[in-house]
């Protein structure tokens, strides 16, 4: 029973994240009524203690309806199902939504993430693609995507170097020389140098390779009515405490509130998308903070929440034109799982490394090793994954680097722990995952969340395959090279597996023409059901070797632009 | 053993089983205070009555499957055994030989983990008392402002005073909150 009056919006937005927040500025700014739906609270920066027990991949307390619907995984459809394993961090809840507790590497993606079938096709021919895979180029190109990055940049606040501005190089020493052209410089300078990215910068140099200063999104200096950045370390995975840190809750939410044509209601847990028999959207069900049901029946629907949520939304959202759940007539929805693994090579240095004074997002990073930047012939596998390193360490996780064959307790531990702590520092890499039909999510049919409502949780089916296994070999031994030179005592190999849920995970929503082939078109509408659309990670056709954060924001843009066009 | 603090989740005997336990994990040597010192059982407690919740059953089972294991090879419960007896014992639960008595590695792993949790964390939850931890590791605390000196490799650690979540204002005792470090 619907308790309230149902609001007739003409947008609603579910999630008001990376995606939501963006999606929420542009719209209100065209002048439409927005009805946003954030099932988490709705944050105040001194919410976020710095405190490490916080933290994303500690207790994740800023994600408390997250962690009540933990995910499953097995290997395949024949082994047994796991509680899923989780590696970077999990997600939090709230306004703002992954854009809060982001590392803030504001990455674009690469003219090939988009053509990433032809172009593989183009330099190695059709044989190079694994024949398990199922890799497919995405509906847009850089270039369609470009003025949206751009846009994204300024109304975040990026600090960044750029390489080159419309073709002319303007910072050859901070920039990436790799990076595709952009139109404009970023907003702001990048953030300052620290002492162990200067050393990774000499050594990757020294080896003949292309190190950068990471585009960051937090700010050098003031921006836009933000402070800058204090350097206080407590960031990936963590909110900021003086709003520093680019996320949507202190950029373009405030806008759009601004507006008045933004009613932003958090704790609103949306249960289901309503459909009619041609398919429409006819509304969106949520319960309130008080646990009752309420309605909202607006023109356009975007599916805005987290990727792996909008696939649970969208496979329990069935009608008589979805009987298999919302935009999945085509039986794909939750298929092309992608997701990355966090590879770390640990290094133990001689003398202090001291990254506890500085945040994530004052990085250095190389795609020497990424995207096609390298000859693949006779290494067995495509694409690649971004290198780098940066600056923030907090006591409990340091405490937990030791070597492999050291015992994990006891005095001998601890004594080389209190020695070593401030000495053990890793690079990472972000090996890029290819689509997969049968790497899946969907709804598991034993476990149900301990949120009160009781619906089922993900169940993911993923499996690491060649390609990605022989990539993560490669990359660990590059990075093990790049560790020799920067003058480490010793280097030992993290795991190739450390989760299925990264914190950046992708697809579920393939984006295609071809509604036999795929769950939405270009702009994230789903096929069959015109005025729903899929925002964020769930509909990307491949992953990349970055992050995705800011091609999420820049999708979004380019979206609710055309929404806007829709409803004019 | 009487207790100055209210216990939330472990009884009486759990909570010195669970000392025993983590004071072998991060013992009191020549190095200084260990796990006893800092508390860390008053940090499970709480957290096994609050955020761990959940790992309750876990928790429960690998304490009667230390106690028999202990029992069965020992001929006393953990807490009385020597110190070399009860290394034993962990040691066969991270090697997986104590799998017969319910003990898994991973329960281990869950007792280190949460072991570095109580040593190290923000003394807000109960742990790292007086802040041994910290102080052991030289860890200098929670600071919203560093500069460029005190991020450069190889630089002394800085005569800074050590400063917890209690003393932190979220930046409004800044001298200029705005200005660049």
């Amino acid at each position: 029973m619907i308790s309230g009056q149902i609001l007739r919006p003409d947008v609603c937005i579910v999630g008001l994240g990376a995606a939501g927040g963006v999606a929420a500025h542009v719209l209100t700014e065209a002048g439409l009524d927005v009805v946003g739906l954030e099932a988490g609270p709705h944050w105040a920066n001194a919410d976020f203690p710095p405190d490490e027990l916080t933290m994303y991949n500690q207790r994740n307390t800023l994600g408390a309806k997250f962690n009540s619907e933990l995910q499953t995984l097995r290997d395949d459809a024949s082994s047994p199902t796991r509680p899923a394993d989780y590696s970077l961090g999990m997600m939090m809840n709230g306004v703002g939504g992954g854009s809060v507790h982001w590392g803030a590497w504001a990455r674009r993606f690469f003219r090939t993430d988009f053509t990433i079938r032809s172009s593989t096709i183009e330099r190695y021919g059709e044989d190079a693609i694994p024949h398990d895979a199922d890799v497919v180029d995405w509906p847009f190109t850089y270039d369609d995507l470009e003025p949206y990055y751009t846009k994204a940049e300024y109304a975040l606040g990026v600090s960044g170097p750029a390489y080159k501005v419309d073709g002319v190089v303007v910072d050859a020493a901070r920039g990436n020389a790799l990076e595709e052209d952009r139109s404009a410089p970023f907003p702001m300078p990048p953030l300052r140098p620290f002492g162990w990215g200067e050393r990774f910068r000499d050594a990757a140099r020294s080896l003949g390779l292309h190190p950068f200063i990471v585009p960051a999104g937090v700010n050098s200096v003031p921006y836009d009515g933000r402070p800058a950045c204090t350097y206080c370390g407590f960031c990936s995975g963590y909110g900021c405490y003086n709003g520093a840190k680019a996320s949507t809750l202190v950029t373009t939410i405030p806008k759009a509130i601004a507006t008045g044509h933004l009613d932003l209601r958090p704790y609103a847990r949306v249960v289901r998308i309503t459909t009619d028999n041609s398919g429409r959207a006819t509304g969106v069900d949520y319960v309130d903070g008080n646990g009752a049901l309420q309605r909202v029946e607006p023109r356009v629907v975007l599916l805005a929440a987290y990727s792996t949520e909008n696939v649970r939304l969208m496979l329990l959202s069935q009608g008589d034109a979805f009987p298999e759940g919302l935009g999945n007539n085509s039986g794909l929805l939750g298929h092309y799982f992608m997701t990355h693994q966090y590879i770390e090579t640990m290094g133990l240095f001689r003398e202090d490394v001291n990254r506890f004074a500085g945040p994530v997002p004052q990085a250095v990073a190389l795609d020497d090793y990424n995207a096609d930047f390298f000859d693949h012939t006779g290494l067995g596998f495509i694409r690649g994954g971004a290198i780098g390193t940066e600056n923030q360490t907090q006591p409990i996780s340091a405490a937990g680097n030791v070597p492999p064959d050291f015992p994990a307790w006891g005095s001998a531990y601890k004594r080389w722990m209190l020695e070593n702590w401030n000495k053990v520092t890793y690079l990472r890499a972000q090996p890029e995952s290819l689509p997969h039909f049968d790497n899946t999510m969907d709804l598991d049919p034993h476990v149900r969340d301990r949120s009160g409502l009781g619906l089922p949780v993900i169940r993911f089916t993923y499996r690491q395959r060649e390609n990605e296994l022989r990539m993560i070999d490669f990359l660990q031994d590059r990075m093990v090279e790049i560790m020799e030179a920067m003058d480490a005592v010793q280097v030992w190999k993290g795991r190739t597996w450390t989760g299925v849920g990264s914190s950046h995970d992708y697809g579920g929503c393939r984006m295609g023409a071809d509604a036999a082939s795929s769950v939405c078109d270009g702009y994230g509408r789903i096929h069959d059901a015109p005025n729903c659309f899929v925002l964020g990670g769930a509909t990307f056709n491949s992953c990349a070797g970055q992050n995705p954060t800011l091609t999420i924001a820049a999708m979004a843009w380019r979206t609710a632009e055309r929404v806007v066009e829709d409803l004019r | 053993m009487a207790r100055r603090e209210p216990l939330l989740f472990f009884s009486g005997a759990d909570a010195e089983t669970i000392e025993a336990v983590t004071a072998r994990i991060f013992p009191r040597d020549e190095l200084g205070p260990g796990a006893r010192e800092a508390g860390v059982t008053i940090y499970l407690d709480r957290a096994l009555a609050g955020p761990y919740a959940h790992l309750a059953d876990a928790y429960r089972q690998g304490l009667a499957g230390l106690n028999a294991a202990s029992q069965v090879l020992g001929r006393a419960p953990f807490v009385a055994l020597q110190e070399i007896e009860q290394d034993a014992i962990l040691y066969g639960i991270e090697q997986g030989d104590l799998r017969s008595f319910g003990l898994e590695p991973a329960f281990m792993a869950l007792l280190i983990q949460h072991t570095r949790e109580g040593m190290f964390c923000d003394p807000a939850h109960g742990g790292n008392r007086d802040l041994v931890g910290w102080k052991l590791m030289g860890y200098p605390g929670v600071h919203r402002v560093w500069t460029e000196g005190e991020e450069q490799v190889g630089v002394a650690m800085p005569a800074r005073p050590m400063k917890t979540l209690a003393d932190d204002t979220f930046g409004v005792d800044l001298p200029d909150a705005g200005a660049q470090p």
